[in-house]
């Protein structure tokens, strides 16, 4: 209801759904016009909806929270529907913040979100990292339903990274637990004869793809605790891509991989026999990032790990926009042609 | 895997294997005497015809097996879980078992080649250091990604495929995939050519427990096998069957270690034999079988990026 989006959203009565959850509906009207069916949300989950300009390519609502953090019994339950041809983009405005848990009994602090992409509709997820405080506890469990993965039309784009907490107060990883689930579905139909209106006659089928991480700050290893296990490392990301649009960005970032320096006894910048190293490689090796790339099961995960936050933004950012050698962006990258422009501001 | 510290723990060590031997054996001739008489259920395991069971056989080899079990049994006494099936154990714990586990590292490789690009600690650690360190990551790690499948599909063999396929899912790291795989495969095929026809223990119609599945993947096929082996569904026939992969695993990562110039040989035998080790597989088996395939996943997430870059060693010599 405060949501200033320009569509005609039909929400049910605000009162009437839990507190934490929130839907989020698009739909898109003849010819082509992008619009909030529906967008409802319920304390302590905030959604806002900017609205778009005329030849705006996609949707952007953020995904905020009072106070711009959770505390522990906090319970964030978000929906999202996205019909065919909708472009929809979630943001945040920060890093969510995870507060500690007041006391060990008390409940974790938990958001989950489920997301359906139907047939050629494109789904971009780029939140700021969450940022575990120290004993925090705190699951998140995030499913994508991808409609269409036979022509792999229903497309995604998702991030999902985590800080070590806040460094100026001393905290690092000394967070009580982190757990986090990212898990891409495929999607049956039930009622074959009406293939894939927007109806719910489709269910969850196959699980395609899993990432999970799971952190415990109280968990030994030998007598190393999580931050030392964690290598120095202070932050942790996960990128995951599929989908037709983004054909190019995932060659993209194949063959970026696969031009990474090698690691070996030489010294890896003046090494005679291997190729010429160019900046963008050199400056992600000086800025302590590390990372890889693996395809699977029709997906491309991209793992990025680092000992600075800005050091892997910059990464990241460089990665989702196909920079080039020089580190300058390329004109018309997949994410930006898919969604317009303004897609990065959490990269910044 | 120390035996016993003190003398009144060896004493009562003694005491409880000389119980167990003595239950083994009348379990062997009940065993033999109902050989003509079809077993009705997996329960009624049946020992192997030979006497591997025997007493006098030498006693360092029940050590690792039997050791940790020795406290539960003689609390059982009288009900006395199936005797370990040392032969099995013997066969799948042979370095000589054709899987090829000696061409993969588990990213051990890969974990030293950068050790250039991880933090400085003072003192500076010594090759032996940074192994003992990688095992203790890699067995924290292995304990919650597969081991809640070994122990899933030991525990519904029915549905090992569809396990196998979740765990697919869910090995996100391409070069981890490519050796869970081919390990898995291989041991479904030596089990195929060169177990089943004398370990099977299923009956070929038996519908609870399908015979002929073939799972892709290490940790499904390897609790899957160990059940078709005739282990019954209990918690401790599962402690022995996560017991020996975890082991078998310290042992991959050692002799690879030994290849990698860390150690000597003597070095990595001493570090298989030490309490530590012991210990530590110990508890990765009592966390990993206590966590469900729903909740598994990644808990030292730098394995997985050391893992992941191992594609991009100058110079390998392992697979993974």
């Amino acid at each position: 209801m405060e949501s200033n989006t320009t569509t005609a959203s039909t929400p049910p009565s605000q009162s009437s759904i839990p507190a934490g959850d929130g839907l989020i509906h698009v739909r898109v009207l003849p010819p082509s016009k992008l619009t909030l069916h529906r967008l409802n949300y319920k304390y302590p989950l905030k959604l806002i909806s900017p609205a778009p300009s005329q030849w705006a390519k996609s949707l952007t609502v953020f995904v905020l929270s009072y106070g711009g953090g959770l505390v522990s019994g906090d319970e964030v339950n978000l929906r999202v529907v996205v019909e065919r041809g909708g472009r929809l983009c979630l943001q945040t405005q920060g890093s969510t913040k995870i507060f500690k848990q007041k006391t060990p009994s008390s409940p974790p602090t938990i958001q989950r979100m489920t997301v359906r992409i139907q047939p050629g509709a494109s789904f971009l997820l780029l939140p700021d990292p969450v940022q575990p405080f120290a004993e925090s506890n705190y699951v998140q469990h995030q499913i994508f339903e991808l409609e269409d993965t036979v022509n792999d039309t229903s497309s995604i784009v998702v991030l999902d990274w985590v800080t070590e907490g806040r460094a100026a107060r001393d905290e690092h990883w000394s967070l009580k637990r982190f757990e986090s689930r990212n898990e891409f579905f495929g999607v049956k139909n039930i009622d074959a004869v009406d293939g894939g209106s927007a109806g719910g006659e489709s269910v969850r089928g196959r699980l395609l793809l899993r990432d999970a991480m799971i952190l415990d700050g109280e968990m030994l290893c030998g007598d190393e605790t999580l931050r030392e296990r964690q290598d120095s490392q202070t932050i942790f990301a996960t990128a995951v891509i599929r989908g037709k649009p983004f054909t190019r960005l995932i060659g993209y970032i194949k063959t970026r991989y696969a031009n990474e320096p090698r690691i070996g006894q030489k010294r890896w910048d003046t090494d005679d026999d291997s190729r010429r190293h160019n900046r963008i490689e050199v400056e992600a090796r000086d800025n302590g990032v590390l990372w890889a790339a693996s395809s699977v099961r029709g997906f491309l995960l991209v793992k990025v790990s680092g000992v600075e936050m800005e050091g892997v933004k910059r990464f990241v950012k460089g990665l989702l926009s196909e920079v080039d050698e020089d580190g300058v962006q390329r004109e018309g990258g997949c994410i930006a042609e898919e969604f317009g422009t303004g897609m990065f501001r959490c990269l910044e | 895997m120390e035996q016993n510290t003190t003398p009144k723990n060896a004493e009562e060590s003694l005491e409880a294997l000389k119980s167990q031997i003595a239950s083994l054996q009348s379990q062997l001739a009940a065993a033999k005497a109902q050989l003509q008489i079809p077993i009705p259920s997996l329960s009624s395991y049946t020992p192997p015809k030979s006497n591997i069971f025997n007493a006098d056989l030498h006693p360092f080899i029940r050590t690792p097996l039997t050791c940790i079990y020795n406290i539960k049994l003689t609390q059982k006494k009288g009900n006395l879980a199936p005797s370990p099936p040392l032969h099995l154990w013997l066969l799948l714990a042979d370095s000589a078992l054709p899987i090829g586990s000696f061409a993969f590292s588990s990213g051990l490789e890969s974990y030293i080649s950068h050790r250039s690009l991880r933090p400085a600690i003072s003192p500076k650690p010594t090759p032996k250091t940074e192994l003992t360190r990688f095992l203790r990551l890699s067995l924290l790690s292995i304990s919650t990604t597969t081991v809640p499948f070994i122990t899933a599909a030991f525990k519904s063999p029915s549905s090992v495929l569809t396990l196998d396929d979740t765990f697919d899912a869910t090995t996100t790291c391409e070069v981890a995939r490519r050796a869970s795989i081919s390990q898995g495969r291989a041991l479904c095929s030596v089990w195929d050519k060169s177990f089943a026809s004398s370990l099977l223990k299923i009956e070929p119609n038996n519908t609870e427990i399908p015979t002929h599945c073939k799972p892709d993947h290490f940790g499904p096929s390897w609790g899957y096998i160990t059940r078709l082996s005739g282990l019954p569904d209990t918690s401790e026939a599962l402690e022995q069957v996560v017991f020996v992969f975890l082991f078998n695993h310290v042992k991959a990562l050692l002799s690879a270690a030994v290849r990698l110039s860390l150690i000597g040989p003597y070095v990595a035998q001493q570090i298989l034999a030490s309490e530590e080790v012991g210990r530590l597989v110990r508890e990765a088996v009592e966390r990993g079988r206590g966590i469900g395939v729903e909740e598994a996943g990644q808990s030292v997430p730098t394995v997985d990026l050391w893992q992941g870059r191992h594609e991009r060693l100058y110079t390998r010599i392992f697979n993974s």
